[in-house]
């Protein structure tokens, strides 16, 4: 009985800590007055959430900012790991390949953009909305095809076969069979890049050299500036997307 | 011959999107880092790779950045096996199954901000222990952001890579099919402490190792935690890179992309050393 009782006290400590920030962020969103030592804020308004929708921080437009490029970027990221990866699962070096996609990640996200910073600079991409979706997918696309990679097995190959001797040509093999049967994984993985592009700080900053204001730069230009409460409210918008996600887990389970 | 064609351009274009950025990105550094390109263009030299070699803060940041990012490996592996060893049932079923997720839906950068508010001098930790009485002023709590050991970056880095660990092991979990093996191991007449030790952590180990290893270089080149977290000085590698380029002495871009190209030599050299293909990466 003792036992029992402290593995679910340790549990819901480790469940506390893990929850921590989806209690903590709305409360400092809506806290005007939270000075040392209160615990709990002393004032409590929705003053900075009617900024957000007043845009006078620039809020809503960074909502918009990030979604359009995780959006885009999730797109073309999918669309392309999805046809590129059946091309390298059944190519005779396909190991090589696979590995090749890795090294993206092997780098520092921040570390990649030094690198490349010239490059976007000479063609006149750094600081734009259209560099930051370069960048981004550049980033992202291999995480893709690593996805895909091994959903082309040996069942996916039959299926192709079939179609194929029973007359279908590459068009309908896409729009009637492969695509319709793979609307899930799609759909998980279009997910995963959005989140990777939601996510994305040090390239994003480092290329976008500010100018291209993302919630995850909001959040950090607001720590700058000391404003914890509109730090907060960003932060907020950034746990939005990935919450849906696990509401819609739970809900399909 | 069509279908090769096509499977030809499709893999051209995937290494156009992987390999070039990248290949391209390091012979840009490496000439820039020689005077031969950039904003003082001195002629072939190698007087920046000299100057760079001989400085100290390289081998600091270095270091710093692979202690801490084995500090937290070590940490969260450890973590993520006792929770799984002790809690499997807790975290396989109902809403303890989400529960893992809940962290991994936190950003670098909101996790970042999230321990700035919680460990600093006047955070929610201390103000907490002014209530229990254990301090009288913010000062004397011990302040656990840009601290001399990078307690913040390590705590935050661990609270984020526990859950992601545990969810890896709840998979291996099951596919390595444990829970019959200790089963058997328990007939034979093996205790808890010989399933965890001679079963349970050698399986999980053998089948996550190339995983952890990618894990350790994703922590070494980490940005926003200890750019929020960390100190001014020793900084991690990847903080002192953008830095040095973000100074405003055109001197110090060549040496930032000397750092930035030992720094890839460096976890290239890990990789050779600990090849993953050697396990299930590949």
């Amino acid at each position: 009985m003792k036992t029992i009782s402290i593995k679910s006290f340790i549990f819901g400590l480790i469940a506390i800590v893990w929850v921590f920030p989806f209690l903590f962020l709305p409360m400092l969103s809506v806290a005007t007055e939270w000075s040392f030592p209160a615990v709990f804020p002393v004032e409590w308004s929705g003053t900075h959430w009617q900024s957000l929708f007043s845009n006078s921080r620039g809020l809503l437009e960074s909502v918009s900012v990030s979604l359009l490029l995780s959006l885009g970027v999730a797109s073309l990221a999918t669309a392309f790991g999805f046809v590129i990866s059946k091309m390298i699962a059944s190519h005779r070096y396909r190991g090589t390949w696979v590995l090749f996609g890795y090294f993206p990640y092997i780098l520092s996200p921040v570390i990649y953009a030094v690198c490349l910073q010239f490059y976007f600079v000479w063609l006149g991409l750094s600081g734009s909305i259209i560099g930051i979706l370069l960048g981004q997918f550049i980033l992202v696309f291999p995480y893709s095809v690593l996805f895909f990679v091994d959903y082309w097995n040996e069942r996916m190959q039959a299926y192709e076969q079939l179609v194929t001797t029973l007359g279908a040509n590459r068009w309908d093999k896409y729009t009637k069979i492969l695509l319709p049967m793979s609307r899930g994984m799609l759909g998980v993985c279009f997910y995963q890049c959005f989140l990777i592009s939601w996510f994305e700080f040090g390239f994003t900053n480092f290329i976008g050299v500010g100018k291209v204001q993302t919630l995850t730069i909001k959040v950090y230009q607001f720590v700058l500036e000391a404003n914890p409460y509109l730090a907060a409210l960003a932060s907020c918008l950034l746990l939005f997307p990935p919450i849906l996600l696990l509401w819609r887990k739970k809900k399909s389970e | 011959m069509r279908k090769s064609f096509i499977q030809f351009t499709g893999i051209g274009l995937f290494l156009s999107l992987v390999l070039l950025p990248i290949l391209a990105g390091i012979l840009y550094a490496f000439v820039n880092s020689v005077g031969m390109a950039g904003g003082i263009q001195t002629g072939f030299t190698g007087e920046y790779w000299l100057k760079a070699l001989q400085n100290k803060e390289l081998y600091i940041s270095l270091g710093y950045s692979f202690v801490l990012a084995l500090s937290t490996l070590f940490l969260s592996v450890s973590l993520a096996n006792l929770l799984v060893w002790f809690f499997l049932r807790n975290l396989t079923q109902g809403l303890g199954a989400y529960l893992p997720y809940f962290p991994l839906a936190v950003p670098g950068i909101v996790a970042g901000f999230i321990s700035f508010q919680v460990l600093s001098g006047a955070g929610w930790l201390a103000r907490i222990a002014f209530h229990l009485g254990f301090i009288a002023s913010p000062d004397q709590f011990p302040s656990m952001v840009q601290d001399q050991y990078a307690v913040g970056i390590i705590f935050t880095h661990t609270i984020l890579a526990t859950p992601f660990f545990m969810l890896l092991l709840l998979n291996l979990h099951k596919s390595e099919r444990l829970a019959e093996l200790q089963s058997l191991a328990e007939t034979l007449g093996a205790n808890a402490r010989q399933r965890f030790w001679r079963i349970f952590v050698p399986v999980l180990w053998r089948s996550s190792r190339s995983v952890v290893l990618l894990y350790f270089i994703f922590l070494m080149g980490s940005y926003e935690i200890p750019l929020l977290l960390g100190r001014s000085s020793p900084r991690m590698i990847s903080v002192l890179i953008v830095e040095k380029l973000q100074r405003f002495d055109l001197n110090e871009i060549p040496i930032a992309y000397i750092y930035a190209l030992i720094y890839i030599a460096f976890v290239w050299s890990i990789l050779l050393i600990f090849n993953p293909r050697k396990s299930k990466l590949a």
